[in-house]
Order: C-alpha cells, then sequence, then structure tokens
C-alpha cells in the first residue's frame, strides 16, 4: 500500500483515525504495530517475512551490543556491532546487486535497524532496548516504505511520549494534503509527459534541456510530496519527524544542497559514517577520503547500477571542489548566480537517474550542450514545450517558499472570504487529485473485450 | 496570565488562530468528503461493465490463504476498489479537464486538437510483423491465380487532417507508411491511393471527432473515387439518412472527454432493385439489413454497422453480376460496404482476429472471384493475425496439395499395377 | 566471538544468529525458485519433441491454433509449441513457451487453466478414460520456461524438458 492509493485514502486512512481517538492511551502502539504491520503486508505479504527476521535479527543485535556496553565490554560490543551492521549491509547489497526482488521499503528500514545498533552502541540513547518499542520503530507505517530516515535516539524519546495536540494533528493533516498536491497533481503529470518526451525519435538539444527540467521538477515534487505525506501523517499520531526536504533547490552551492535534499539521509551518512571516521577533524587528505567514501555510499544506496556510482561521486567531487577548491570566492558570485549555477550542477546530475545505462546518460548529457543533437530545435520539441511549460512554471513556484508565503499572505487576512476561498481551493485540489489516481487506471478498448 | 502582550504579540497569537481555523476547516471539509465517498463506495452496488471503458470491471475478490500470502488478494482489492470507485467515469472527466487546464494535449494516447477533433496517435510500424504481412500477402495472391486482389489502406485522422491537430504535435508519418507498405506489394495486386484521395476531398465530414473510425461520408468519397479501380464502372446514386447525433466515440472513452459528439450517417442506394440478407454464422443469425439499429442505444455506436467484427460475415445479394468479393478487414470495412451490395452476388468479409478456420475454404465455398483487403493502417502495420492466417491458408493448401499429389500417386500406381 | 572473563554466554548474540540463518534460508530458497534458464528454445522444443515424436494422435498447432486453443498471442512470446490431439477423441496435447518475461507467467497459467477446463469438460462425461488423462496433467513451470502436458505417460516429458534446461 501508499499513500496515494485509493483504499488507503478512503478506508485505512479514517479507520485509523477514528480507532485512534478512542482506544485507550496505553492502546495506541499496540494499535499503530498493528496498523503498521497490516498496512505493510497489503501487497507485499512475502516481504513480511524478511522485514520479520530483520527486526529478531536487529533486535538480539541491539539487546547483545546493550548488555555489552552496560557491562562495559566495548570490545566485544563493538564485535558484534560491526558483525550485525556487515550482515545488514551484505543482506541489502545482496537484493540490490542480484536481479531479486526487492522487499519494500528495505532500503529504509535497513538504515533504520542500523540507526538503532549505533545509537546503543554510541550511547546515545538506553542500551536496554524494549521489544515492542523497537518493533513499532522498524514497521512504523509512515515512514517505512520511503522514509524519512527517523533515528533510533528520535523515534525512541517519543515512543512513549507522542500526545496527539490539536494544533499538531491539524498541521500534520494540511501537511499530508500539501504532499499530496505535490505528488498526484504536479508529480505524476510531469512523469507523464516526461516519458512520451523521451521516446521522441529525433532528440534536439531543446528537447534534452526540457527532459532534464521535467525530471528535476517531478523528482523533488514526488520525492518531497511522499516525505510531507509522511512526516503529516506521523504528525497525526503525535510523532514530530524532521523535515526532510528544506527547499533544496534554493541552494547557493552544492554542500548547502546537502543540507536541504534528502536531509534524513545525509544526517545519517554525517552521523554514523563521516563522524565516526573522522569527519572533518583530521587532515585534509582524509577529510578527501571521508567525504568520497560518504558520497559512494549516498550513490550506491540510491540504485544498484553503474550510473548511481558515478551520479555519487560527481557529486562527492562537486562538494570537495566546493569546500577546498573554491571556498569562499563563491561569496563573490551574486546570489542568484550561485542558486542558478548549483541548480545547473544538480538538474545535470539528474540525468544519471533517469537514462539507464551509462551511454545513454552521458549521451543525453553531450546533447545538452550540442553534441550529439538532432538539431537545436523542432516541432516535437515546441509540443513538449507547450504540454510542460505551465507545469514546469508551477513545479518552479513550487520549489521555493513563494507559493507557501503567497497562500499564507493571501489567506489569512482578517477574517474574510478568502480564508473559505482557500479551503474550497483546498478541496477542488483534493478532488482532481483522487481523479488523477483513478485516471491512471483507466483502460479503454478500442474492441469490446467483454 | 497578564494580559500585557505587544500589539505584534497580539497579532502573532490572532493570525495564528486564523490559521488554526483553516487548518480545522480544511480538516472537516477533506475528511467529509472522504467519509462521504467511503460511504457512498460501501453503498454502491459493483458494476458488471464499463461501457466507457469497453471492458468488464473486476468484482470483489474472494478471500483464500493463498491470495492473502502471495500479496494477490491486497492487488485484486485494489483493482476492485478503483474500477468499482463511485463517479469513476466523472472522475475521469475531471481528470481530462485538469489537463485541458494545463494545457496538456495528450490524453493516454489521444491527442485534443482544434474544433474539438480527438486524434489517436499513429501506430509506429512494426518493421518484422509488416514484413511478414506483405509477405504472407504477396504469396497467397501468387497462390490465388485467377483471383482478383485489389487493396486499400486508409489513414487515421491524424494523417489526413493535419491542420486540425494541437499545435506543433507532431505524430508518426502514416502517409509516408503506408506509401512504404504499397510499394513493396507485389503489382498484381491492385493498390488503392486511399491518401491522396481524402487529402483532396473538400469535406470537415471525413473522420468522426470522438472516434478513431472514418464517417460514412469519408468512406463514400473513397468510394466515388476509387469505383473505377473496384471494377465498378457506373457507381450508383445513395441516400443519405442520419440514424443517430449522439454518438459519443472510442476516443471520447480513452481519453475521459465525453464533450464532443458525433453524427452517424448512413448510405443507402437509391435505387432499391438489389435485394439481400446477412448471414453470422458463428451466431447464427440472419438479418434483412446489414444495420442494427439497436445499436444505437449503447455506447459505441458505430456498431450500428454489422454489430461490430465477426469471424466472417455473409451477405448474399440478387444483383446478379456473378461477382463474389471476399474482403479482409478491421472494422474499417464495416462503414465502407454498405455501397458495395448492388455490386456483387456475394460479400463475404472476414476478420482474422476472430476468424480461425481456414481462408481457403471460404474461397471455394462461396467461389471467391475477387479479394479485397481493406484495412487501416494502425492496424494493418501492428497486427499478425493477418499473416497467421493466410500462412495458415497456404500450409493447408501446400498439406491439401502434398495429399492429393499422394493420393494421385497411389492412384496412378494402383492403375498400373492394375495393367499389369 | 568472546565471552566474559568468568562466565555467562550472551544469549542475544546467539539467538540473533538464528535469525540470520533463517534470513540466508530464505534468500536462499528465492533464488533457486526464479532460474531463468539461458537454454536455447530450439534445443528445448526440440528435446520435448523427441518424446513425442512416435505419438501419432497429435498434430502439430501453428500460431492461429494456439490463438484458438489458448487465447494467447504467440508474439507476446519468445517460443511456442504446440502439438494438439488430431481428432475429438484424443487428448494427448504438449504445449510450450518460453517467456520474454517472468512476469508473463500468470497469464500463460491461466490461459492452461481455461483449456483444461474445456477439455475436461468435454470428456467429463462420456470420455472417463481421456478426463482420467486429463486429470493427470502436468503443468511444470521453470522460471521463464512453462510446459503443458496431457499423456498417459508425463514423467519422460518432463523430465526430458527440465533435463533440456541446464
Amino acid at each position: 500500500m501508499g499513500f496515494n492509493s485509493l483504499v488507503f485514502i478512503f478506508i485505512l486512512l479514517p479507520f485509523a483515525l477514528l480507532v485512534y481517538k478512542y482506544i485507550p492511551k496505553q492502546w495506541h502502539n499496540i494499535f499503530l504495530l498493528i496498523l503498521s504491520l497490516f498496512f505493510y503486508a497489503w501487497g507485499s505479504a512475502p516481504a513480511l517475512i524478511m522485514i520479520l527476521l530483520s527486526v529478531g535479527f536487529n533486535f538480539f543485535a541491539a539487546r547483545g551490543i546493550g548488555q555489552h556496553i552496560e557491562s562495559g565490554d566495548k570490545r566485544t560490543a563493538r564485535i558484534q556491532l560491526i558483525a550485525s551492521v556487515a550482515f545488514d549491509v551484505a543482506l541489502l547489497a545482496v537484493y540490490k546487486y542480484t536481479g531479486l526482488d526487492m522487499p519494500l521499503g528495505i532500503s529504509f528500514y535497513s538504515f533504520s535497524v542500523m540507526s538503532c545498533l549505533f545509537d546503543v552502541y554510541y550511547g546515545k540513547t538506553s542500551a536496554q532496548v524494549e521489544f515492542f518499542d523497537f518493533f513499532l520503530y522498524v514497521m512504523f507505517f509512515p515512514k517505512i516504505i520511503s522514509g524519512p530516515i527517523v533515528k533510533w535516539e528520535d523515534f525512541r524519546a517519543q515512543v512513549h511520549n507522542h500526545a496527539v495536540t490539536r494544533d499538531g494533528f491539524l498541521q500534520g493533516f494540511e501537511l499530508f494534503l500539501a504532499g499530496f498536491f505535490k505528488k498526484a497533481l504536479l508529480a505524476d503529470k510531469l512523469g507523464v509527459t516526461l516519458a512520451s518526451l523521451l521516446a521522441r525519435p529525433q532528440q534536439t538539444v531543446g528537447l534534452a534541456w526540457i527532459g532534464v527540467f521535467v525530471y528535476s521538477f517531478e523528482l523533488y515534487l514526488d520525492f518531497s510530496g511522499y516525505s510531507d505525506m509522511a512526516i503529516g501523517l506521523a504528525r497525526m499520531f503525535g510523532f514530530s519527524f524532521k523535515k526532510n526536504f528544506d527547499y533544496p533547490y534554493t541552494s547557493e552551492s552544492v554542500s548547502v544542497f546537502w543540507r536541504r535534499w534528502h536531509i534524513s539521509l545525509g544526517a545519517w551518512f554525517r552521523d554514523y559514517v563521516y563522524i565516526p571516521l573522522g569527519g572533518s577533524r583530521c587532515n585534509r587528505g582524509t577529510q578527501i577520503r571521508n567525504l568520497m567514501i560518504v558520497w559512494v555510499l549516498t550513490g550506491i544506496w540510491h540504485g544498484s547500477t553503474l550510473n548511481y556510482l558515478i551520479w555519487g561521486l560527481y557529486h562527492g567531487s562537486l562538494v570537495l571542489l566546493d569546500k577546498f577548491v573554491i571556498g569562499e570566492r563563491l561569496q563573490k558570485v551574486p546570489r542568484r548566480l550561485r542558486i542558478l549555477l548549483t541548480d545547473a550542477a544538480v538538474f545535470i546530475g539528474w540525468v544519471f537517474f533517469f537514462r539507464t545505462g551509462i551511454g545513454d546518460a552521458f549521451a543525453h548529457i553531450g546533447r545538452l550542450f550540442g553534441i550529439g543533437a538532432a538539431g537545436f530545435w523542432s516541432r516535437a520539441t515546441t509540443f513538449s514545450l507547450t504540454e510542460n511549460l505551465i507545469l514546469l512554471i508551477i513545479a518552479a513556484l513550487c520549489c521555493s517558499p513563494w507559493m507557501k508565503n503567497m497562500h499564507a499572505k493571501l489567506t489569512y487576512k482578517k477574517d474574510g472570504a478568502a480564508m473559505y476561498i482557500s479551503v474550497a481551493l483546498y478541496v477542488i485540489l483534493f478532488v482532481f487529485g483522487v481523479a488523477g489516481i483513478l485516471g491512471s487506471t483507466w483502460t479503454s478498448f478500442m474492441y469490446a473485450n467483454f | 496570565m497578564p494580559d500585557n502582550k505587544t500589539p505584534q504579540q497580539k497579532k502573532a497569537l490572532y493570525k495564528r488562530s486564523l490559521i488554526r481555523r483553516h487548518h480545522r476547516i480544511v480538516f472537516t471539509a477533506v475528511m467529509a468528503l472522504i467519509v462521504l465517498l467511503f460511504l457512498a463506495n460501501l453503498l454502491t452496488p459493483s458494476k458488471k461493465t464499463s461501457d466507457a471503458e469497453n471492458r468488464s470491471l473486476a468484482q470483489r475478490p474472494h478471500i483464500t490463504a493463498g491470495g492473502l500470502r502471495d500479496g494477490s488478494f491486497a492487488e485484486d482489492f485494489d483493482t476492485y476498489y478503483s474500477d468499482q470507485f463511485v463517479f469513476r467515469n466523472q472522475f475521469i472527466k475531471l481528470k481530462f479537464i485538469g489537463n485541458m487546464l494545463l494545457h496538456i494535449k495528450e490524453n493516454n494516447g489521444v491527442l485534443i486538437g482544434k474544433e474539438k477533433y480527438q486524434f489517436e496517435i499513429p501506430a509506429v510500424p512494426d518493421e518484422k510483423l509488416e514484413a511478414k504481412t506483405i509477405q504472407s500477402i504477396n504469396e497467397y495472391a501468387k497462390a490465388s491465380d485467377g483471383i482478383e486482389t485489389r487493396m486499400m489502406i486508409v489513414p487515421g485522422s491524424a494523417a489526413i487532417l493535419k491542420d486540425k491537430l494541437p499545435v506543433s504535435a507532431s505524430v508518426p508519418d502514416q502517409v509516408k507508411d503506408i506509401k512504404d507498405f504499397y510499394s513493396q506489394i507485389d503489382d498484381g495486386i491492385r493498390k488503392i491511393d486511399t491518401v491522396k484521395i481524402l487529402k483532396q476531398a473538400d469535406s470537415d465530414n471525413l473522420y468522426y471527432k470522438t472516434d478513431h473510425h472514418w464517417t460514412s461520408e469519408g468512406a463514400y468519397t473513397v468510394f466515388k473515387a476509387a469505383a473505377h479501380e473496384l471494377g465498378i464502372k457506373k457507381p450508383g446514386r445513395y441516400n443519405k439518412y442520419t440514424v443517430s447525433t449522439s454518438f459519443k466515440g472510442s476516443l471520447s472513452s480513452k481519453s475521459g472527454d465525453f464533450i464532443g459528439k458525433d453524427t452517424i450517417e448512413v448510405y443507402v442506394p437509391k435505387s432499391n432493385e438489389t435485394d439481400y440478407y446477412v448471414s453470422y454464422p458463428n451466431a447464427q443469425e440472419k438479418r434483412a439489413s446489414i444495420y442494427k439499429p439497436e445499436m444505437l442505444d449503447v455506447k459505441d455506436q458505430y456498431l450500428v454497422f454489422f454489430g461490430g467484427n465477426h469471424p466472417l460475415v455473409e451477405i448474399n445479394t440478387t444483383a446478379g453480376t456473378g461477382r463474389n468479393l471476399l474482403i479482409l478487414k478491421d472494422s474499417y470495412a464495416n462503414a465502407f460496404v454498405q455501397f458495395l451490395i448492388p455490386y456483387y452476388d456475394h460479400i463475404i468479409m472476414v476478420d482474422p482476429r476472430y476468424y480461425y478456420d481456414n481462408v481457403n475454404m471460404v474461397v471455394s465455398n462461396y467461389g471467391i472471384n475477387e479479394i479485397l483487403y481493406l484495412y487501416s493502417a494502425d492496424t494493418l502495420f501492428t497486427d499478425t493475425s493477418l499473416s497467421d492466417a493466410l500462412e495458415a491458408a497456404a500450409d493447408a493448401a501446400a498439406e491439401d496439395q502434398d495429399q492429393s499429389e499422394e493420393a494421385q500417386g497411389e492412384e496412378t500406381q494402383r492403375e498400373e499395377s492394375q495393367k499389369e | 566471538m568472546k565471552k566474559l572473563s568468568g562466565d555467562k554466554i550472551n544469549y542475544a548474540d546467539l539467538i540473533k544468529w538464528i535469525f540470520a540463518l533463517l534470513i540466508i534460508v530464505l534468500i536462499v530458497l528465492k533464488f533457486t525458485g526464479n532460474r531463468v534458464s539461458n537454454a536455447d528454445f530450439k534445443d528445448v522444443k526440440k528435446a520435448v519433441e523427441k518424446t513425442v515424436k512416435d505419438d501419432d494422435t497429435v498434430l502439430d498447432g501453428d500460431n492461429v491454433m494456439v490463438k484458438r486453443l489458448y487465447g494467447i498471442d504467440p508474439a507476446d512470446y519468445d517460443g511456442i509449441m504446440l502439438k494438439y490431439p488430431s481428432t475429438n477423441m484424443n487428448v494427448n496435447e504438449v504445449f510450450l513457451v518460453k517467456l520474454k518475461d517472468v512476469k508473463q507467467q500468470d497469464q500463460i497459467l491461466e490461459a492452461v487453466e481455461k483449456r483444461l477446463e474445456t477439455q475436461k469438460n468435454n470428456f467429463e462425461n462420456y470420455g472417463t478414460n481421456q478426463y482420467s488423462i486429463l486429470k493427470k496433467s502436468v503443468t511444470d513451470v521453470q522460471g521463464n520456461y512453462i510446459m503443458f502436458v496431457v499423456n498417459e505417460k508425463t514423467d519422460p516429458i518432463v523430465k526430458a524438458f527440465e533435463k533440456s534446461l541446464k
């Protein structure tokens, strides 16, 4: 099940909210656990066994490590930590690199379970890991499928302390809706036009650029939209998760970009890989090594093909460039230009995501600069532009706080009609969003198929 | 709490209460909508088929242990829930409207053009498949000595009504594809240049706006101009009757636009000298007319011609011309046959997508002396049934030949042994 | 794995490896189940045909026959072979398919089931011998190859099929 499925929105969500409101407080977590198990098993029943086994493995690993820490045996704790993390990583690698179907959410829950092992080892949380807390942490349905990657210590701090406030609940719901709109109204439509755009036989320079823009916006809106829905949902049950995206396309440098894009992943690598390896507190050579390790890992986390590795190295190199070569000089460039350059670098990087195979990826990048293109512009290019222009403009506006601020400015005036217009807008957008979901299941046959 | 807040603090608090109020109303409104739709879904009975989508709709899946275990129950339930979702058709229309607002002109493979014209994007020919089809047609013609063979490939509206396509839309060049196809067909088969005829026609009514077929007028335009090539020296006159003004065709269904409407006309020969009846062997049905008026009550009114596609349709006339025509076809022929009735004794229509018997049997049973291939370009360039059927017929013929040669061989042997 | 100086075995450490073992077992099972064969369709076809070459109750089925009996389009698959009963009184049949994609398994299995049902219905009331042969039919799914066999003796055919896939 996903968040923008009809069964979730119209059956599971209202049911869950209703039951949660009226059952006694001490049953809350158990209910959330059962809900999460159901949510995961729906459509992924075979994968359920794997995740349950992983929960078992990692729970006892955490227990063991905790016990060693408590009794002062840091050495054994360390050995067990390395062995367990190695097993988790190996499991993830096996799925990624052989053709096997990956269990739903394994890229995310693997990082969750490892977070617990690390946090216990480093003493960030109590060495005693409670089973049901851990179980809920791994399976928690708002975040299990696509994150954000919440650290064990953050979840642990709230698991017995997540009272729902009215403000929090309502904000959560708004965020959920905002994410839904981003995904169902913008990202999905961009995805549809991208496919036909990339399939045009004559690829011009114009098409190459339009493709890059369409995908860059689609990826951001899709991923951040889903994160919004996840964080919003968690909020409705009292959990506060940190935001996963902070208007990354307004970043002034690639280093800043990585503090605004998929923030939970960056934080995970920073806290569990970069800093333990020494981080920035060592000589330049080691620093560079540490950074490159993190970026190689970032690349291969996103995908198992060479494209993703190259993408990771690409960003790693850019960050190194920014940190050690350009440094302060970048400040001399006007702010808007800095943002533009950063966006250009990042957008071009996404080519490795939507073109499978290194050949296709580099060919596309070449075409961006006129190499190997079938001309600069064409009729088909104009058509692709007109098909996407309005979407692209709206998407661009959503990449900065402009949309949100404008909405707040226009709506929260003195008790006027503006408020009700905004509500009506939300309802209409919601209906259009549902129409979008239904539309993707619409199959019409030219000749009767009875 | 002492009320010594600064004006700014008061303003901030007020704004916060506004925000809270806004969020509350949004939540109430959207959640109410969700609950209403949930109840509506619960209380509405399941539909069996979708007229709009031309297919049967998924029904509630049964809960089985196996289904729960491998996740197929969940998948089937998801499909069932979306298939049976209340107001499904209206939601699709809404999606279409949303796309129109965003100036997205391509909906589900259908281009939305000017003057409410909808266009199916022409299929890109499958070269291997095409080669096979061309080969089988050529070989069949060679083996069919004495049968006059003709071919009529009809382009789709996107190839002819280029000025009605949405601005700067670019579609595969079907005109060129038809030309290429024709050039590989042997000279012994007469090819009709439908593209030229349709391009030169000065009419706004050659194709339906909401359907992928040509109109009767489009078909008539081709008939009139090509009659001579079809061996009809003096084509007669026809009376035109409008049978529907509310036709919403296949493209409307595919794209989700239910706004446009088309008119269906039929052409009946002015002189009513020729009587005929139609026989549908697979349905064991006989009719006195090629039109089925009851089809005007269903969604796909184009079915008024013959009720759609059948494996084989027999038209027996009193024309007395001695000409027996076999048409190997797709649904485009359904609107063309109405002009042919006064000129043939028998018109046999075979649709290879549904016909599994031997085409040669048709030829011998009905004394076929003329064959017409009447296809839309889209179907012909992507379909395998025609080549399959022709190859099967050729194989069967070869086998018969072998068997009869064997039998002949045995006979000659017997005769010779008798002589001795 | 080091024990603490002097005593307790850490049970948690041990138990986690039991889970690890179960995970490994699960993965291995998944591997062997989905194995795709690289065998050439021509070779598999030859091997299977050999086992029925002396059966004169079956005929070679062409594309039209496949469509008619199974309702699938041969063009969608990598290779199809059909041997179907020559008369209304026989039921011997071999249907061999090489899939383009493992995901096509469901479609073929559905088509085979329908075909079997149709045949069973035809013989249920008056052909007890044929009916019992139909009931013994075998549908062998091997990753990207599927074979449906109706025969008094299905074993040699199935064995030849599976052997040719290596």
